[in-house]
């Protein structure tokens, strides 16, 4: 399968993080704290930067297939347990974000394609024009200030599910939901005008059938490629929605870790996100076979 | 285009050894009146655009953010630097029009100054992303089977990390800092560019090995070139409008969590980090950049759609068959 | 004609599309009736409104077409009267239709047995398991070998001929007493058209279901039908008996259309169109529709309309100069 190679790459990528950076990688890691020339080499030695390249890359490796991808500088604990703890609510966040991007995606897709070109249509477009243009970010600000400052429905901050998951699912949400809304619309009404649909109908069929049974499944197959795009998108996304609303995650981990320079804790985070991405396109590749049966996967 | 008619020309006076002159003139002389015909399809274009409205009111918008770019400091009533200017977090009233901020500067004059960077940032980005992307396309789609491949896998592999992870990636190995954000942002946007043009240079490869084999004495290399990038010329320009929305989305959200401009710096997304800590006593500061931001993008996204439209695919079809 | 065996009577249809630079009249006027068990030829090159008129008696013409006026009447029941819940009592089960081109018609991701089954469903108090059961046996009157295992396939794992039988089949699951076939062999290949045709003919007398048959192929019409209508930009022009109408042809369309077919057993050194082009059907004026391109026009034929007027038994005729002897 591609995904071999592309995972290769993304293992390589990863490793090389720390190699492309401009200078010296350890003086610039331990910058702040002033250290002295042993200190430097002391900690070059520990991250086994003064091994050749090929075989830090393959103690890289080794290390990647047993679970073990270093220490944290800053933290001085295992980049693994670091990561472990944090991948859950990033993953909550993100199939929030992406359940309410469906839905209202769908919903606003699926009613402007029924009535084409009428007003309902228009606004929804219309909407869905201006909600993509908005940074997410501001979005969950907007969604603060109006939500959780003025009417207090929804907590601003905090970790976990149910109503503190509101707000941020919604920042993230949204915008997407209009890009889905804008596919599904237009394939929608493509469908709504293929032959199949005319033979629908001739069975009597009643239109909620006609629609989600005949037209939907068809329709849905180039919009299900998108989601599984977006996926990726929208666990990047998800990183800025985490510290906009000091959400513990991978995201606040990773800004928080280049901001530290803590390498060996960027490579660790980057790695389990190229990872999650591929992964994620896979699903997708599955999910395609089973929605249109055309597909065959060897 | 004039090179096309340069290989007309030339191969034409060789034919002139071989076979009699008038017929072969006349057909030529047609050739080169279909030439003059894209220039009409530029016309076309620029009159079907402007019966957009909305593309035309955006166009006027972004109009205005630019000369706001460009003369932002003459415009803006107050120093947007200097502390304490006026009230800490005052709502907005009538000498500072969109209010203060948390240390006392007018948010006005900072959202005016924000443009420039904004801008500038997106341009510089998508120069970078055009630049590099563009001819990796060229190369991985003209080239053969092995550069290709390992081109298109590297491009996979940039592609595997989305948009602001990889701008994330790069800030990480270079560090933190307006220049190394807008090369964090070049860079997450390549493989769009890459990938549009290798596969327009795939597709057109194949029309193209044809005329290459009619105009004959034409080097394959030039005609390529002269064909490809006339066909590719339109999806870019629409790629290169929602690139620049990409862009700074990008990078007003790298400024957003710290890792981008470093204060006093105005910017837009960096403005909004900063008021993040005072929504509780003051919306303002937190709502204007945003807004700015919002009707740039959707500016430019509307401009994007209004050039799609009026450059019909349709006069994509006629300049490959005319030429 | 006895009034006990007429199934459907169409009067006076009028059909619509409201476009943008004006409207089209599609059918404009259009009156004929079907016995029971009887099959009727509707013979029209492409444009001419035999398609839709189809699709005006189910009530399923698509945006921006309406049905402007007249009655359709199914055994003294007027369709165009019935409330869209009743209208889909009706479809399927009382009238169904097949289309020209399998590939298209059928949904591509869904199974042959849930198509198959979910009209039966729809239009009975059948359940699944005895509604498959019953698709199968369609399968196997349709021809379709080892139906039980290929009612799980999709549409693409069927070949075209195929495909077509399994349209017939669903379109017959409920046992209409119309079926509206538009151009059902026009997509397929010559031999297996022969085919799908006698299993039509057989299936079709076998349940006793009326066909309304839509071509433009003569040929088909020949060995197929009893009574046939010849449409033109949206009107009947002619309507007979089959064997009346190939052998004493009343319209100079009718004619065109059976001259110029090439023939088998006499050399012709020329073939011989009709020439000139249908016309638009945007606001059509108030003359015969054929005058442009008629061999035989004179003044009155652009005056006014020619309704269809009775020249012999069963065989009605729209044109002035139906009993001018010009052939």
């Amino acid at each position: 399968m591609l995904a071999i190679p592309t995972l290769i790459g993304v293992l390589v990528a990863s490793f090389l993080i720390i190699h492309l950076v401009p200078g010296d990688p350890v003086e610039v890691m331990m910058f702040g704290a002033n250290p002295t020339p042993e200190q430097v080499a002391q900690m070059r030695e520990q991250l086994g930067l003064d091994q050749p390249l090929y075989r830090q890359f393959g103690s890289y490796l080794w290390g990647v297939a047993r679970g073990d991808l270093g220490k944290s500088i800053q933290r001085q604990t295992p980049v693994t347990s670091e990561i472990k703890q944090r991948i859950k609510p990033t993953f909550q966040l993100t199939f929030a974000g992406m359940g309410i991007a469906i839905v209202f995606g769908f919903s606003m897709g699926i009613l402007a394609a029924l009535r084409p070109n009428s007003w309902v249509d228009s606004l929804a477009m219309g909407a869905a024009n201006v909600t993509v243009a908005i940074p997410a970010f501001w979005l969950g600000i907007l969604l603060i200030l109006l939500f959780a400052l003025n009417l207090g429905w929804f907590p601003a901050t905090g970790q976990g599910g149910g109503k503190r998951l509101v707000l941020p699912a919604l920042s993230l949400g949204i915008g997407y939901s209009a890009i889905i809304a804008r596919l599904v619309r237009s394939n929608l009404i493509q469908v709504l005008e293929k032959e199949y649909i005319l033979t629908a109908r001739s069975k009597g069929l009643v239109e909620r059938v006609v629609l989600f049974r005949h037209a939907l499944k068809n329709a849905l197959i180039p919009v299900i490629t998108m989601i599984g795009l977006q996926f990726g998108n929208m666990m990047g996304s998800a990183v800025i929605i985490e510290i906009l609303f000091a959400r513990i995650g991978l995201g606040r981990l990773l800004v928080l870790s280049i901001l530290q320079r803590d390498y060996p804790l960027i490579q660790g985070v980057i790695l389990v996100f190229g990872i999650i991405y591929i992964f994620s396109n896979l699903i997708i590749d599955v999910l395609y076979s089973f929605v249109d049966p055309r597909i065959h996967y060897a | 285009m004039v090179s096309a008619l340069l290989c007309i020309r030339l191969s034409y006076r060789k034919l002139e050894k071989m076979f009699f002159k008038s017929g072969m003139k006349k057909k030529i002389d047609e050739m080169s009146q279909s030439h003059s015909r894209g220039w009409q399809g530029v016309k076309d274009s620029l009159v079907r655009f402007g019966q957009n409205r909305a593309a035309l009111v955006s166009s006027f918008v972004l109009l205005i953010f630019i000369v706001i770019a460009i003369f932002g400091p003459t415009l803006a009533p107050h120093d947007p630097i200097k502390i304490g200017i006026g009230p800490r977090l005052t709502p907005p009233n009538k000498d500072f029009l969109l209010g203060t901020d948390q240390f006392g500067r007018d948010v006005l004059s900072r959202v005016l100054y924000g443009t420039r960077l904004t801008l500038q940032a997106s341009i510089i980005a998508v120069v970078v992303a055009a630049g590099i992307g563009i001819p990796l396309g060229l190369i991985a789609g003209y080239a053969g089977k092995w550069t290709d491949n390992i081109i298109s896998r590297f491009i996979d592999i940039l592609l595997s990390f989305p948009g602001i992870l990889l701008a994330l990636i790069v800030v990480a190995i270079l560090g933190t800092g307006l220049g190394k954000v807008q090369i964090a942002v070049g860079v997450s946007l390549i493989p769009a560019y890459a990938r549009l043009v290798r596969g327009s240079v795939l597709s057109a490869k194949e029309n193209v090995y044809v005329e290459a084999a009619r105009a004959g004495g034409c080097s394959t290399f030039r005609i390529a070139t002269r064909h490809i990038l006339p066909n590719v010329f339109v999806p870019l320009l629409v790629l290169t409008t929602t690139a620049i929305g990409w862009a700074i989305i990008i990078a007003t959200s790298i400024n957003f969590i710290g890792l981008g401009v470093q204060p006093p710096t105005p910017e837009w997304g960096a403005d909004l980090g900063a008021a993040r800590s005072y929504l509780g006593v003051a919306w303002w500061p937190a709502t204007f950049p945003g807004l700015a931001i919002l009707i740039t993008i959707l500016s430019i996204n509307l401009i994007g759609d209004g050039l799609q439209n009026a450059l019909d695919p349709r006069l994509k079809h006629r300049a490959v068959i005319e030429k | 004609m006895n009034k006990k065996t007429v199934l459907l009577n169409v009067r006076n249809l009028h059909t619509t599309f409201h476009m943008m630079r004006g409207k089209i009249k599609a059918v404009n006027g259009i009156s004929f009736m079907i016995e029971r068990g009887e099959v009727l030829g509707m013979v029209g090159e492409s444009g001419c409104g035999k398609s839709v008129t189809g699709l005006s008696i189910m009530r399923i013409v698509p945006y921006p077409g309406r049905i402007t006026e007249g009655e359709v009447l199914l055994e003294e029941q007027n369709l165009l009267e019935l409330g869209e819940k009743e209208m889909r009592l009706v479809r399927g089960s009382e009238i169904a239709m097949i289309f020209q081109d399998p590939m298209t018609s059928l949904n591509p991701v869904l199974t042959i047995s849930r198509q198959l089954t979910e009209a039966i469903e729809t239009h009975t108090d059948i359940h699944r398991h005895e509604a498959q059961n019953r698709a199968i046996e369609l399968l196997k009157t349709v021809g379709i070998p080892s139906p039980e295992k290929r009612i799980h396939d999709y549409p693409h794992q069927f070949s075209g001929g195929m495909r077509q039988r399994v349209m017939i089949a669903m379109a017959l699951s409920c046992y209409p007493r119309i079926l509206i076939a538009d151009e059902p062999t026009t997509a397929l290949d010559v031999t297996i058209q022969a085919q799908i045709l006698e299993l039509m003919k057989e299936v079709c007398e076998k349940i006793e279901t009326s066909i309304m048959f839509i071509t433009h192929d003569l040929g088909i019409v020949a060995g197929l039908c009893q009574k046939v209508a010849v449409m033109y930009a949206g009107r009947i022009v002619e309507m007979a008996e089959v064997e009346e109408l190939y052998s004493r042809p009343c319209h100079p369309y009718t004619y065109g259309l059976l001259t110029s077919t090439p023939r088998m057993d006499r050399r012709e050194s020329r073939l011989n169109p009709i020439t000139g082009l249908p016309p638009s059907l945007y606001e059509p004026p108030s003359q015969c529709l054929f005058a442009s391109r008629c061999a035989y026009v004179e003044d009155r034929c652009m005056a006014a309309v020619p309704e269809l007027e009775m020249i012999g038994e069963r065989h009605t005729v729209a044109c002035f100069r139906s009993n001018d002897n010009l052939w």
